[in-house]
């Protein structure tokens, strides 16, 4: 029964001989499959990056399978599935990440596209606060930055100007050694309403690169928002002139200059000046509203009528200018009510002089 | 308790406990040694196969490849392996239940060669059934290198076995009980600890390896509605025609192999490879065991069309490749087919009822289970398999629910086992489950005599001598009314003979006696006779050892086995 010690050795080396084989087994095979699954997710990432991504699944999918261990195969693979609508099984392998390493900044961007690609914006949105305050492998900042600013093109999109507002104070900051970031926080300010905050950025971005037609443009846009229609045109004349597409700009050019000859709040304008222009604006009114087509303003209409008939001899007073206006602004309130905001061409110069003189 | 008396059961149970040491160290050592070898023949049928099928290679390796492959290892194994050939639980069978537990070297030595190079060259056969005959074998070497008895060595076949699955499945546990379940026939078997002890260390010598990798990556189930039940039933309807599809294919297709005259032998495996290489030629997911799209196929990821054309040719590739005499075995096979199978079922159900029903994959997942409960005819190791591949407790009751249905449906169709069939098919009679299952039935409590009258202590040695002498018994229980104090043999009495007044002073205050409890299996009855070398054994409740509650003969044995009258006559004529 006792075993003899030569069986004993032999048992012994065959489990040393075996253990060897096996171990060089298992690496080489290991070795080769991860070559294998390397060559598949790169061929796979370039037909992703071709926009090919239903060819992009299988080599996607062959490469994780060969190694499940690389979150970049996953995550890969899942974009390819979100985008080729597979938004199930791209969920479950992004849930399956997440549930491993719930701080993947990675993991909980791709989430949040998903998410926000089936229309579930608050969970959208939380994932994108995750994804910004995750963890990334490479380049953490600019990846943050990134997402942070997918995020704030998100909530433009949806017209959450508060929240969007939230996001990019902080990417302000964050992007503040990055050009072509802070020209896009400029665009985003100028959605969120805060005209002023986006022409400090771009007067900024203007310091350093004195030359761009498109900060010139963006420019334009953020002082014609703020009223300012001669430094506006200004702005547009010097993207023409630096290269930006003229017939893009001509209209936007006419409108500050007809914009700036209407502005009754301009300092230093004569009284004489002043009544010109606040007799047209009530002209322009008055036409807004007989165009709207509402005839029962017909007290009003007939009120501004009286007002444009009267003749005024010599220097008018300036009150005559401001009961004018104030004529004009209580005739541009009916034709919103009766027919709503105006979004016409012909009524734009209008707009904006009686946003300005609201304020 | 060793049932025999003092001076004895000491004796015993020194060499018990050495029998139980070595037992122990055996099975460590099976579990490690068939854990290594196992790993490497896995890696070693990857790796070749690799080699053999680069992913640029071209449409024609697929048609000449598995020829060849065939070819070669169909003459290796006409020539020098001869017990290689099949799937190898059949053979482990022969083994345990023909050949008192006896594999050779040199088969498991076949086994591994040519399964690996058959394997890797892409027939469409498991690597699971030639592991098991690998694991048993080495089981078997093992035992009798370290001297144990025939009897033994049987004990280590199902050992060896179970350790084998374990690696090949990564499931331990479903190795356990598939050793118990249909290799010994008996999930209440001896061996169990031994079993279980193997298993474990071989699951831990894989995972060292090659780490912590299921075999099949298998997405988080879910019931997603109650009406999943009922579709589920039908999968286990379409998976046990599925199973009596292939299992009647199978032994058509080997029954008309063995019909060829003996020299074609080495040629006949070339047929198999031959047509699962044109198969392949226009549908390459048919060569090998197809693990890697069945991997696919769980994750829900496929065509209709595609998994039931699959389907169907596995269904014809591998009893087409297992008749024609290649190595290799249908464990894998089975739960490509259930996967195909549940894949095209829940693709159709998803169709239909999209709200209402899971992923086709979880089906898929489901099927596998139906295909191996039906075509293994495992139905408990096919569950316990499947949850272990998922770790998923919520899948359990859909698993129970088809399986149940395939081997019923299975059972009606084809009423024997396809292991015993292809015995049967080689001339060997292997014992079925229910034979088993009858063997095993009778009770003690069946067969006993109540109301015998036992010794009383009191009584002198000469008067107790006689008295077992005019019944014709070598030994009685000693007692009063239904109290028992022990049992006395013939020989104690005449070894005490003038040195003892009455029977309580030979057999003293003895707590160790042969006995028996009434829902004891009547083998064990005669397995302690033998052991303490009497003919009568007294029956207690199991609640008081001292309280008889019946007595039990070794002619009450025989006579329930049906040999009463003609072993009397022996005994009278001896």
């Amino acid at each position: 029964m006792r075993p003899r010690l030569g069986l004993i050795i032999v048992i012994v080396g065959s489990i040393g001989t075996l253990w060897g084989v096996d171990v060089f087994l298992a690496r080489t095979e290991h070795s080769e499959m991860l070559g294998e699954a390397s060559r598949d997710f790169t061929g796979g990432s370039a037909l992703l990056a071709e926009g090919r991504a239903s060819d992009a699944i299988a080599p996607l999918r062959k490469a994780y399978a060969l190694d499940r261990s690389n979150g970049r195969y996953a995550l890969q693979l899942a974009a390819a599935l979100v985008a080729t609508g597979k938004l199930d099984e791209g969920g479950t392998l992004l849930r399956d990440l997440l549930e491993h390493n719930p701080n993947d900044g990675e993991a909980n961007l791709a989430e949040a596209r998903l998410l926000a690609r089936e229309g579930d914006w608050d969970n959208a949105f939380s994932y994108y606060h995750r994804a910004i305050f995750g963890s990334w492998d490479s380049n953490g900042l600019s990846q943050k930055v990134a997402a942070r600013l997918e995020l704030a093109t998100l909530l433009a999109e949806r017209g959450l100007q508060k929240d969007l507002l939230a996001e990019i104070l902080p990417l302000e900051t964050e992007a503040a050694n990055n050009p072509d970031v802070l020209r896009r926080v400029a665009q985003l300010y100028q959605i969120a309403g805060s005209a002023p905050r986006a022409e400090i950025v771009y007067r900024g971005l203007l310091r350093e690169n004195t030359d761009d037609p498109d900060l010139y443009r963006g420019l334009g846009d953020a002082e014609l928002a703020l009223g300012n229609y001669r430094v506006a045109e200004a702005a547009f004349q010097n993207a023409i002139r630096n290269g930006a597409d003229r017939s893009r700009l001509e209209q936007k050019i006419q409108l500050a200059a007809n914009v700036a000859e209407l502005d009754p709040t301009l300092r230093r304008l004569t009284s004489t000046e002043k009544f010109s222009r606040s007799t047209r604006i009530l002209q322009l009114a008055l036409d807004a509203l007989d165009l709207c087509g509402r005839g029962d303003a017909a007290g009003q209409i007939s009120e501004a009528q009286k007002l444009l008939a009267a003749r005024v001899r010599g220097n008018p007073a300036n009150e005559l200018a401001e009961e004018r206006l104030s004529m004009a602004e209580r005739l541009w309130q009916t034709r919103i009510k009766a027919c709503g905001p105006s979004t016409s061409d012909e009524e734009e110069s209008l707009r904006l002089v009686m946003a300005k003189i609201a304020q | 308790m060793v049932p025999t008396s003092k001076g004895k059961t000491v004796q015993l149970t020194g060499f018990r406990d050495r029998d139980a040491q070595l037992t122990i160290f055996l099975s460590l050592l099976i579990g490690v040694l068939v854990g290594l070898v196992v790993v490497a023949f896995i890696l070693l049928t990857g790796r070749f196969s690799a080699r053999l099928y680069p992913d640029s290679g071209a449409a024609w390796r697929r048609v000449v490849i598995p020829t060849i492959g065939a070819l070669a290892t169909g003459f290796l194994l006409a020539r020098y392996f001869p017990n290689a050939r099949g799937s190898g639980i059949p053979q482990t069978k022969y083994a345990l239940f023909i050949n008192n537990g006896y594999i050779s070297l040199k088969t498991v030595i076949g086994k591994f060669v040519c399964c690996s190079a058959s394997l890797a060259s892409g027939i469409a056969l498991g690597r699971e059934g030639p592991s098991a005959q690998i694991g048993a074998g080495i089981a078997s070497v093992l035992g009798r290198r370290f001297g144990l008895d025939a009897e033994r060595v049987k004990g280590l076949v199902p050992v060896g076995c179970s350790a084998a699955l374990a690696a090949a499945f990564n499931t331990p546990i479903a190795a356990v009980l598939f050793s118990l379940e249909e290799i010994v026939g008996d999930t209440h078997a001896p061996v169990l600890g031994s079993v279980v002890i193997a298993s474990a260390t071989s699951w831990m010598i894989l995972h060292l390896v090659l780490g912590d990798q299921p075999l099949f990556h298998v997405p988080a189930y879910q019931l997603v509605h109650p009406v999943e039940f009922g579709i589920y039933a039908i999968l286990g309807v379409v998976g046990g025609l599925g199973s009596v599809c292939f299992v009647k294919l199978l032994l058509a297709i080997r029954a008309r192999f063995l019909k060829f005259p003996k020299s074609t032998t080495w040629l006949q495996p070339a047929a198999g490879g031959l047509l699962v290489g044109l198969i392949a030629l226009f549908v390459p997911e048919v060569l090998g065991v197809g693990y890697e799209y069945v991997d696919t196929v769980l994750g829900g990821d496929f065509v209709l069309k595609s998994v039931v054309l699959l389907g169907i040719l596995k269904i014809i590739a591998t009893p087409a490749c297992y008749g024609s005499g290649n190595a290799g075995g249908i464990f894998g096979p089975s739960l490509f087919i259930g996967a195909m199978i549940g894949g095209s079922v829940g693709s159709v159900a998803h169709s239909l009822f999209p709200h209402v029903t899971a992923n086709p994959g979880a089906y898929a997942l489901v099927g596998m289970g139906a295909a191996f409960a039906g075509i293994v005819r495992t139905p408990l190791t096919s569950v316990i398999m499947i949850f272990e591949m998922t770790r998923d407790y919520s899948i359990i009751v859909p698993l129970m629910i088809s399986n149940l249905i395939s081997f019923f449906i299975s059972y009606q169709l084809q009423r024997e086992p396809i292991y015993e069939a292809l015995a049967l098919q080689e001339g060997v009679f292997l014992p079925t489950a229910e034979s088993r299952e009858e063997l095993a039935g009778v009770r003690v409590g069946q067969v006993m005599q109540t109301g015998s009258e036992l010794l009383p202590p009191d009584l002198d040695l000469a008067t107790a001598n006689r008295r077992l002498q005019d019944m014709g018994r070598n030994a009685w229980p000693v007692g009063e009314a239904q109290h028992l104090d022990g049992v006395v043999t013939v020989r104690e009495i005449e070894e005490r003979k003038g040195g003892a007044a009455s029977l309580r002073e030979v057999i003293g205050a003895s707590t160790t006696f042969p006995y028996v409890h009434p829902d004891h299996p009547l083998s064990l009855a005669l397995e302690r006779m033998g052991y303490a070398a009497v003919d009568t054994i007294p029956v207690v409740s199991r609640a008081n050892l001292r309280q008889v509650c019946g007595i039990v003969t070794l002619a009450d044995v025989l006579a329930a086995y049906g040999v009463r009258e003609a072993q009397k006559d022996g005994d009278h004529a001896s």
